[in-house]
């Protein structure tokens, strides 16, 4: 009896403690036993930094994780040219509706650690629902390293060319500097009364042009005008040779020119 | 300098006898492995004696331990880091990597361990293992191996017992008092552990349940005459066990863990 | 719950006991010789074990806050945040853990060992009150001694963390020094301080009693060394609790 009873304690104990681990497994993921997942191969040129075992959200809301991440020989097919990343993704069934054939697979940066995720928007209603183990192309996530070196290489050509014409600049920021300088000491020369009494006499003059070309528009000034035309075009024929011409006649021995 | 050498020497030598029995019963366990006869009622009533009758005591340890690791870690972080979103990540990580496996340990040398080396001395005292040996019966076959098998069994199960607890009280009592939801517990839970946190626990677990029923036996089994002997036997097989699950747990977390 | 009260027997027990003891101490003081030759008994030859205790408890904790603070990449306040949660909450608790199968099973086991051979009632013979002659300055002794490598043992973790810092997690100790005064202040430190004392005394006063109320025969000093060293560990942690928890409780009262 008594041993029949710690018997049955220890069977208790042990059984118990398996079953607690399969739940820790279960917790933490390791095993996924209720549910046939939707398996998903997505494509990347380049994977930013995703892990095994990352989350999968579709709609920002947790619904599977990254299960496997393997590299590409050569392209699976031609839709999935230049990719070299496959990354395998397990995703809850009860999310089966919402990722379709439109729908974009992103790889974010979230939370306090910068936690990579991969991002599910959901498709549309038109287009058709994804199998299980389709093979889809992923939104590449921009190349932050790639940005930075660039950023890099612009920076350091700016350095590079003030580095080598550090004297130049030097002497053209002085120059700068002193021609600023002088500008603001012929300001402060300057007499205010006088610059305003200039001002004036400019208002006066543009105002008399003002005037002028309003009395030039009138038809006796037009007229005038035409009459000049005529006597310049009658004068050009006075040319040298005329002119002696025109002279000899009169009797007039000039030396001209 | 000289005193120092003279006490690593006799140290070492304290670990040779306990080696030597665990290579013993390797062996041992082997050989009734291959004769089938390995004594069930035996290894129950070892499992009995170690886990069943040790798990009221470890449950409510470890209630009060992780209890006091979320206070102490929510005091750190909001006194020193102004910022508590983490706590029962943090707390509760602890708790499974280190403070489960350790504690639990602790307990189980101190009563298993004590146990074992006091039977074994007294056994000693009162000759019964001279007739053991009359009767040719090897005493590492026939008491060492169940309390072996006995007491990683109890190792095991009472960590991950003390593991959900741990779980249990923080995300329930701590919740309530200091206003963290549940599920906070979980999702910082899984931003921390993987499956290699509980198996390092799981490891810890075996490790130490095979270094407490042997440095216990071994001081046992060199029991000294008297009750003196017997004392001297169980103190030294509970300062001897606990001193080498702190050290096996240093080299533990730095190979498991490796940065 | 025959149980229940058997345990609320034992903790009156062992209440009126400490009191007696303790009052005691009090009423008749002791000897400077023979609190010498009982901390050199108990104190000295645990030192080595405090040592290591110490050192391993430090490293093992910063290794696991690292695990931690990796992941922010804050590595930086690992000296910091480790030596803080090792002096005011786990180092006392596991080098106590330590001490008390070192220190209390030892001393609990001799005063069973005398209980048993009727060494006492040899005492009690000559006129004399074996708790006074015998009991009084074991347990003064032990929760002196074991107040002291607690408090010598807390500030060995620091160098525990240091060194595999330095050799192992490549956190050079000038950074791991540097954060300390940040995280550590001084009520950690007394946090720490009078865990170490209350575990002492917790120590001391369980092993005397256990140990001076063994009755029977050799297997007897064994049960009594196993008493001892659960309900030590058992009352360290329940202990440390508390203090923790009143000193949460009176901080939030402070601060709000």
């Amino acid at each position: 009896m008594e041993q029949q009873r710690k018997e049955f304690w220890v069977g208790t104990l042990v059984l118990f403690s398996i079953g607690l681990l399969v739940f820790f497994a279960w917790l933490l993921g390791l095993v996924q036993p209720l549910g046939k997942q939707l398996h998903l191969s997505v494509f990347y040129q380049f994977a930013g930094g995703v892990e095994v075992g990352a989350p999968v959200r579709v709609s920002g809301v947790k619904v599977g994780k990254v299960e496997k991440i393997e590299f590409l020989a050569t392209p699976a097919s031609d839709l999935l040219a230049g990719t070299s990343v496959k990354v395998r993704v397990g995703v809850d069934p009860e999310v089966k509706k919402l990722v379709r054939q439109n729908s974009k697979f992103y790889i974010n940066i979230a939370g306090i650690i910068g936690e990579r995720y991969l991002e599910i928007t959901p498709g549309s209603e038109d287009s058709p629902i994804l199998e299980d183990g389709a093979e889809v192309r992923g939104m590449d996530p921009p190349r932050v390293d790639q940005l930075l070196s660039q950023g890099y290489g612009v920076f350091g050509r700016v350095q590079e060319f003030l580095e080598r014409n550090e004297n130049t600049m030097q002497d053209l920021l002085t120059s700068v500097h002193s021609l600023m300088t002088d500008t603001n000491v012929i300001l402060k020369k300057l007499d205010k009364k006088k610059v305003s009494q200039l001002i004036e006499n400019l208002n006066t003059v543009s105002a008399n042009f003002a005037v002028l070309s309003q009395q030039l528009r009138s038809p006796k000034s037009s007229k005038f005008i035409d009459q000049l035309a005529d006597l310049v075009d009658r004068a050009h024929e006075i040319d040298k040779p005329a002119l002696q011409k025109f002279l000899q006649e009169e009797g007039v021995r000039a030396r001209i020119f | 300098m000289r005193a120092l050498g003279n006490w690593a020497i006799r140290e070492w030598g304290q670990l040779a006898y306990p080696t030597g029995l665990f290579w013993a019963s390797i062996v041992g366990l082997l050989k009734s492995l291959t004769r089938a006869s390995l004594r069930g009622k035996e290894i129950t009533k070892q499992i009995y004696e170690c886990a069943v009758m040790s798990l009221p005591v470890i449950a409510f340890s470890l209630g009060i331990v992780s209890l006091m690791s979320v206070l102490e870690f929510s005091w750190h972080m909001k006194v020193v880091l102004k910022q508590d979103a983490l706590v029962p990540g943090f707390s509760l990580i602890l708790t499974i990597r280190e403070v489960a496996p350790v504690v639990t340990a602790m307990l189980l040398a101190s009563r298993v361990g004590a146990s074992i080396s006091a039977e074994m001395g007294v056994m000693k005292i009162t000759e019964q293992l001279d007739q053991l040996k009359l009767l040719a019966v090897s005493e590492v076959d026939y008491l060492l191996i169940p309390r072996w098998i006995g007491c990683i069994v109890a190792n095991v199960t009472l960590t991950l017992i003390s593991i959900a607890i741990a779980g249990i009280v923080t995300v329930f009592i701590a919740a309530r008092w200091m206003g963290y939801q549940p599920a906070e517990f979980y999702n910082s839970l899984l931003l921390f552990t993987t499956g290699h946190d509980l198996e390092g626990a799981l490891l810890k677990a075996l490790c130490f349940g095979t270094l407490i029923p042997f440095v216990s036996a071994s001081y046992g089994l060199r029991c000294a005459q008297g009750s003196q002997g017997v004392g001297d036997a169980a103190t030294q097989a509970v300062a001897r066990s606990s001193l080498l699950i702190i050290i096996s747990d240093l080299l533990i977390n730095s190979i498991w863990w490796m940065p | 719950m025959p149980d229940l009260k058997e345990l609320m027997g034992s903790i009156g027990n062992w209440f009126l006991f400490s009191k007696r003891v303790i009052g005691l101490f009090f009423r008749e003081g002791i000897s400077r010789k023979v609190l010498i030759q009982q901390m050199y008994q108990v104190g000295v030859r645990s030192m080595v074990t405090t040592c290591v205790a110490g050192i391993f408890v430090g490293a093992i904790l910063a290794i696991q806050i690292n695990l931690q603070l990796k992941d922010f990449g804050a590595q930086s306040f690992l000296g910091g945040l480790s030596t803080s949660t090792t002096i005011r909450n786990l180092g006392p608790v596991l080098i106590a853990f330590l001490l008390s199968g070192r220190v209390g099973a030892f001393s609990s086991a001799e005063l069973g060992t005398m209980a048993i051979t009727d060494q006492l009632n040899a005492i009690r013979c000559l006129g004399l009150n074996p708790l006074a002659v015998i009991i009084m300055p074991r347990l003064v002794a032990l929760t002196i001694s074991s107040f002291l490598l607690l408090v010598l043992g807390l500030g060995l973790t620091v160098f525990g963390g240091i060194i595999i810092s330095s050799i192992y997690l490549n956190v050079n100790p000038l950074q791991f020094v540097s954060h300390i005064p940040q995280f550590v202040s001084g009520s950690s430190i007394f946090i720490g301080v009078l865990k170490s004392f209350l575990f002492g005394l917790i120590i001391g006063t369980i092993s005397c009693f256990v140990g001076y109320k063994t009755t029977g025969g050799a297997e007897e000093v064994g049960r009594s060394v196993r008493r001892t060293a659960v309900v030590t560990l058992v009352s360290i942690i329940v202990i440390d609790f508390l203090v923790s928890f009143v000193v949460e409780s009176v901080t939030q009262l402070i601060m709000s």
